[in-house]
C-alpha cells in the first residue's frame, strides 16, 4: 500500500514537473506561425493572419477579412498598414494572449498528455480554453467557450523563430507611430472594465451615433452611446444613464446595475 | 489759278474782270460743284423708298428683342426650377461626425482583430 502511494506519488510529481516544463517552454518561445481563427456563435467571423511571437512582444499580419498589422512591444499597441502606423490606446489581444492571461491569473485546471503533446484546459471568469501543446512548447490549437460563443485558433503551421522584433518590424516598416487613434479616454477606461464588446452604429434623430454594448467582468450589460452632439437618449425603467461631456463629443453610458454605474462614476473621477 | 484773287472774288472784293482767263474757268467749275453739290444734298427720297429703308433696319432689332424675349423666358424657366419647384432633397440626411466616424472604424477594427480583454 506504501508502495503504491510512494508510487502515485512519483508519477504526481514528474506529471507536475513536466508540466511546469512544457509550460515554461511555451511561456518563453519565440515562433512565427500561420493561423486560422473562427468564431462561431450569435454572429460569426474568421481571420487568416502570420503571427511573429517572442516572449514579451509580437507582430500579427491579418491576411484577412482586412490586410492590417498589429504589433506589441513593451506593452504598447501599434495598429495600421505599413508606413501608416498609429498607436492604438486600447489593447489587442487575440485568443493566445487571452489564453497566457488566464493561465497565469488562474493556473491550469486540468492537464492530459496525448501522444507527444499537452491538451491544457483553463477554466477562467472569460470562459473555458483548452489548448494542445507540443512537448517543444510550441502551440496546436486554442479553443475558449463563452456564453454559447466557440472561438477557436488553429496553428496550421509553427516553427521555431530566430529573428528578432527588430529584424521583423524592419520588414513590415514599423516604427514608434507618431499619431495616436483619437478614442476618449473614457470609452478607454469602461472597456478596461470589460470582458468583450460589440459595435455599431445607430441614428438619434437626426445624429449620427456609435452604440457600444459590453459586457462587464460582473457579468452585467453596460452600453454606450457615443455621439458628436447632444442627444436625446430613451432607456429602460430599469436602467441608469450618465451624461457625459467631453470635449467635442457627448457619452453616455448606460448600466442595469447602480453598483457598476457607481464604479463607472468611481473610475472615470479618478483618472481626471 | 491765282488763290489770292479766286478767294477775293469769292468774298466779293472785287469784280470778275479782274480774274485771268484760268481762275474764270475755276470760278465756274466751283459753281457748277457746288451747283452738284446742293442738288445732292437737298435730296429727299420718296416716302416709298425711305419706308423700304426704315425696313431694313426695323428687322434686325426686331430679331434682337425676339432673341431677348427668349432668353428671358429660358431664365425665368430656371428659376422656377430650382427655386418654387418643390425637390428631392440629395443630400444625407444623416451628418456622421468625423470624431464619430473615427471611434466606430477603431473600435471595429479592435474588435475584428482582437478577441476580447
Amino acid at each position: 500500500m506504501r508502495r503504491t502511494l510512494f508510487l502515485v506519488a512519483i508519477v504526481l510529481v514528474t506529471s507536475f514537473v513536466l508540466a511546469q516544463s512544457f509550460v515554461e517552454l511555451y511561456l518563453n518561445a519565440s515562433y512565427f506561425g500561420r493561423r486560422i481563427v473562427v468564431e462561431k456563435g450569435p454572429t460569426n467571423k474568421s481571420r487568416i493572419e502570420m503571427v511573429y511571437r517572442w516572449p514579451n512582444d509580437k507582430i500579427v499580419h491579418v491576411l484577412d477579412p482586412v490586410f492590417l498589422v498589429w504589433a506589441r512591444r513593451s506593452g504598447l499597441f501599434i495598429m495600421g498598414q505599413p508606413n501608416n502606423y498609429r498607436n492604438s490606446p486600447l489593447e489587442i489581444l487575440d485568443l493566445e494572449d487571452l489564453f497566457i492571461k488566464q493561465l497565469r491569473e488562474q493556473g491550469i485546471t486540468k492537464l492530459e498528455k496525448i501522444d507527444k503533446k499537452y491538451k491544457v484546459m483553463v477554466e477562467s471568469p472569460s470562459g473555458l480554453f483548452t489548448a494542445f501543446i507540443t512537448e517543444d512548447g510550441l502551440p496546436e490549437k486554442i479553443v475558449r467557450v463563452f456564453n454559447n460563443v466557440t472561438t477557436e485558433l488553429v496553428y496550421e503551421h509553427v516553427e521555431v523563430l530566430k529573428e528578432s522584433f527588430e529584424e521583423v518590424a524592419q520588414r513590415y516598416g514599423i516604427k514608434s507611430a507618431e499619431e495616436t487613434v483619437n478614442l476618449p479616454n473614457e470609452i478607454k477606461l469602461i472597456l478596461s472594465t470589460v470582458n468583450w464588446y460589440t459595435v455599431s452604429r445607430l441614428k438619434i434623430g437626426e445624429e449620427q451615433v456609435v452604440m457600444i454594448i459590453a459586457n462587464h467582468k460582473s457579468g452585467s450589460v453596460i452600453k454606450m452611446v457615443f455621439s458628436s452632439k447632444d442627444v436625446t437618449v430613451n432607456i429602460e425603467q430599469n436602467e441608469q444613464l450618465l451624461r457625459i461631456k467631453g470635449k467635442d463629443y457627448y457619452l453616455y453610458v448606460i448600466a442595469q446595475d447602480q453598483a457598476i454605474l457607481e464604479q463607472v462614476k468611481s473610475l472615470l473621477s479618478k483618472e481626471r | 489759278m491765282s488763290e489770292d484773287k479766286f478767294n477775293g472774288f469769292l468774298d466779293g472784293e472785287f469784280g470778275e474782270e479782274v480774274l485771268d482767263e484760268t481762275t474764270k474757268n475755276d470760278v465756274k467749275l466751283y459753281f457748277e460743284a457746288l451747283k452738284v453739290f446742293r442738288m445732292r444734298y437737298d435730296y429727299k427720297p420718296s416716302a416709298k423708298l425711305e419706308e423700304k429703308i426704315m425696313h431694313r433696319f426695323m428687322k434686325p432689332r426686331r430679331i434682337l428683342w425676339e432673341i431677348a424675349m427668349g432668353v428671358a423666358v429660358v431664365a425665368a424657366a430656371f428659376y422656377i426650377t430650382f427655386n418654387l419647384v418643390p425637390r428631392r432633397n440629395v443630400e444625407p440626411a444623416v451628418q456622421e461626425s468625423k470624431v464619430v466616424s473615427e471611434v466606430f472604424d477603431y473600435l471595429s477594427l479592435v474588435k475584428l482583430v482582437g478577441d476580447g480583454f
